[in-house]
């Protein structure tokens, strides 16, 4: 073998590798797969539906449409896994605000307890968790319909002391821009799995 | 069950305590609290009680003074599903402990009697099965402030 035939087979090979390095980090990283999300083989079109968020504003399919959200169901007196979950979201959208200004997605925690969640007891609620949260409610037929359509179960009913006892599905459903339902979290929850997943979650539209 | 009455007892006087229970006797650690997200809402108590003795005991009932009520919960997450139930009695193992922490069980603290500020301290009264009780304080922070981890689990 010549030297310039050696040289140029080894620049080849230089320049191979090369390129499946690049192809590896590249396309590979395009394709990583979200660790905690189910993502559903196609975005899934909600029925129509009218909350009113805690500044008596309605949230429709409209009104969300445009941005990605996160959406849980919970109460305003659970002291424990709700203001957990939120804590949660609130911490990934500080953590992801800084590489992803632009689509970060907006918390809408929606109260399945109507009865004790007025518009002011969800404006102090919302309060607490920063920017981009909205809280919301509706009568209860309107929330079972709207659970119902996403796979979330709850239920109120009455318990001692004039209290009540909530359960309610933990899972946090990702809404994409046209208000469709994109991917479940399911709990429990960690922040780290939103900040890792969102950004490769959204990026598979 | 030892026959010797558990006075209460401070952590924060622990160091001073000079009776013969201290080295057996309950105690805890690691406690923290969240203040009412809302008005009139309710807080909530984490802690772990440590029970270095040969005796396993059983947390029956708690009260504050700043709560009308402090009871105990449990959430658990069953397919998916949250739940939360009110404990009558929490286990506090025999040379072990019983934690009280986010996603499991925890002090639910109701009906606050007054205002309360970040960074409230929080007297609590935890009474036993024989009687006998354990006080100590919860700092009761907003989420997000320092004195509050947030919880990751």
């Amino acid at each position: 073998m010549t030297r310039a035939r050696f040289t140029a087979l080894a620049l080849l090979a230089v320049l191979a590798a090369a390129v499946a390095s690049w192809l590896l980090v590249n396309l590979a990283g395009r394709d990583r797969a979200p660790a905690a999300a189910v993502v559903l083989p196609e975005p899934r079109a909600l029925a129509a539906f009218e909350l009113v968020d805690h500044r008596g504003n309605a949230v429709t399919k409209a009104t969300l449409a445009g941005s990605w959200h996160l959406m849980f169901f919970g109460f305003a007196n659970c002291p424990d896994i709700c203001p957990a979950t939120l804590g949660q979201l609130a911490a990934a959208r500080r953590r992801l605000v800084a590489e992803h200004p632009d689509e970060v997605p907006r918390i809408l925690f929606v109260s399945v307890d109507p009865g004790r969640d007025t518009q002011q007891v969800l404006a102090d609620y919302a309060g607490r968790f920063g920017d981009g949260v909205l809280a919301a409610t509706a009568e209860p037929e309107v929330l079972k319909r709207l659970a119902d359509d996403l796979g979330i179960f709850f239920r109120v009913q009455p318990g001692a002391d004039d209290g009540y006892e909530v359960s309610h599905s933990a899972a946090v459903l990702l809404l994409n821009p046209r208000a469709e339902l994109q991917a479940v979290f399911s709990a429990p929850h960690r922040t780290d799995a939103f900040v890792d997943d969102l950004p490769i979650v959204m990026a598979m539209r | 069950m030892s026959v010797l009455p558990r006075f209460a007892l401070s952590i924060a006087f622990l160091g001073l305590a000079g009776c013969g229970e201290v080295g057996g006797g309950p105690v805890v650690a690691d406690a923290y609290g969240y203040l009412p997200l809302t008005g009139g809402g309710p807080a909530v108590a984490y802690f772990v009680v440590r029970n270095a003795g040969d005796e396993e005991l059983v947390l029956r009932a708690f009260e504050s003074p700043l709560f009308e009520r402090a009871e105990l919960h449990e959430t658990t997450v069953e397919d998916g599903v949250a739940r939360m139930r009110r404990l009558g009695s929490l286990v506090v193992p025999a040379r072990g402990e019983a934690r009280l922490e986010p996603g499991g069980a925890h002090l639910m603290l109701l009906g606050p009697k007054g205002a309360l500020e970040n960074g409230a301290v929080c007297p609590v009264t935890a009474t036993f099965a024989d009687s006998s009780s354990l006080s100590f304080d919860v700092v009761l922070g907003h989420r997000g402030s320092p004195s509050a981890p947030e919880a990751d689990s």
